[in-house]
């Protein structure tokens, strides 16, 4: 696959009260970002645990982000 | 507690050679409380070694369990019915859990992927400090609670050396002196005095001089045996 | 965070894929910016190479 045709599949694990509140933002003020993301939404990034960043990228993600 | 570090990546898949299918097996007791063989690094270590031997174009199918406690028999045994389907096991226990199942499964080889580093005492979050070395003659009622053979980089009977310098270890300046400590709190309770006596050499045939050790208690045991 | 990139880069995926950002509630622009600045950056690492591989 060449870079310029090669579209990511990006996770995005997003906290609540934070990052998903701002990719709501980002929403209603229609602000374009890409669609390479796939938002989920934690209670808290603190939730998140190392092995579910790996068992993403077992099952194909490109990258993860973890936004709070 | 009974501390230890999980190997490298790179030495674990050198032990399990050309193994396509292994069973990573937990610990649930010390080496889950000290982050090297619970569930959740089974769980990483796992997800690890599935991506790595993939990309290494020699994939391993990993599979995953944790036992409340590898080193008694009651609680590996309900493994016995699995294993068949499995090349190796590669254990997260300590060494002593990696030889229950060594001696339990004799048909299977059991890897270690830690390494069994020490009795420790984790002094604050993500730190272990070595407290004991299982001597085999406890000798903290003459020290005041603080292990000259654990601590003292010298194992002395009598101490500081005089390598001694502001509290510190002259091996290394990390290592404050377990001798200075010792007189210390003796100091603290005015009883330096006590220090004074000095101390023969210790017998180390209870150690690991003597050879392996082993307790028998007699009262405790189940079956008779002359 | 750190420890995770650490084992991506032990296995050979490149501790680049993954990265921790921090923002509030009202900076929806900063979001859409670090999405962008992400898909660029793993466009250029390229896609991740145990695609397809795993079942
Ligand atoms: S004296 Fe021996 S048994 Fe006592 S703490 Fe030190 S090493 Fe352990
Ligand atoms: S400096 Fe203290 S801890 Fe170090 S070897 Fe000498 S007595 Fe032992």
């Amino acid at each position: 696959m060449d870079s310029s045709t090669f579209e990511p599949k990006i996770l995005a694990l997003c906290c609540r009260h934070c990052a998903y509140a701002a990719a709501d933002l980002a929403g209603a003020m229609r602000i374009r970002y890409p669609t390479s993301i796939r938002i989920v939404e934690v209670p808290c990034t603190g939730r998140v645990e190392a092995v579910e960043l790996l068992h993403a990228f077992e099952e194909g993600v490109d990258g993860v982000m973890v936004a709070g | 507690m009974i501390v230890g570090e999980q190997k490298s990546l790179e030495e674990i898949l050198g032990l399990l050679g050309d193994a396509k299918k292994v069973l990573v097996a937990g610990c649930g007791t010390c080496v889950t409380v000290c982050f090297a063989g619970g569930e959740k690094e089974v769980g990483i270590l796992s997800s690890a070694l599935r991506m790595k031997s993939e990309l290494d174009g020699h994939p391993i199918a990993v599979d995953e369990v944790t036992v409340q406690r590898q080193c008694e028999w009651e609680y590996i045994d309900p493994l016995k019915e699995r294993l068949a389907e499995y090349d190796v096991v590669l254990s997260l226990a300590c060494g002593i859990g990696v030889q229950a199942m060594n001696e339990r499964f004799p048909n299977i080889i059991t890897l270690p992927g830690i390494n069994t580093t020490s009795l420790s005492l984790p002094v604050e979050q993500g730190v272990w400090e070595e407290r004991c070395q299982a001597c085999g003659d406890c000798v903290l009622g003459i020290t005041f609670g603080i292990c000259p053979i654990a601590r003292c980089s010298k194992q002395l009977m009598n101490g500081p050396c005089g390598g001694s310098q502001n509290g510190v270890c002259e091996v290394d300046p990390s290592i404050p002196c377990a001798w200075q400590l010792i007189w210390d709190r003796a100091n603290m309770f005015g009883q330096m005095e006590r220090l004074l006596e000095v101390q023969p050499p210790k017998n180390w045939g209870q150690s690991r001089d003597g050879g392996p050790r082993k307790i028998v208690r007699e009262d405790l045991r189940l079956t008779e045996r002359e | 965070m750190t420890y995770v990139a650490g084992l991506l880069d032990q296995i050979g995926l490149g501790g680049e894929r993954i990265r921790m950002v921090n923002m509030s509630s009202a900076m929806a622009v900063q979001f859409a910016e670090a999405v962008k600045d992400m898909t660029e950056k793993i466009r250029e690492l390229g896609p991740n190479p145990l695609c397809g591989k795993l079942e």
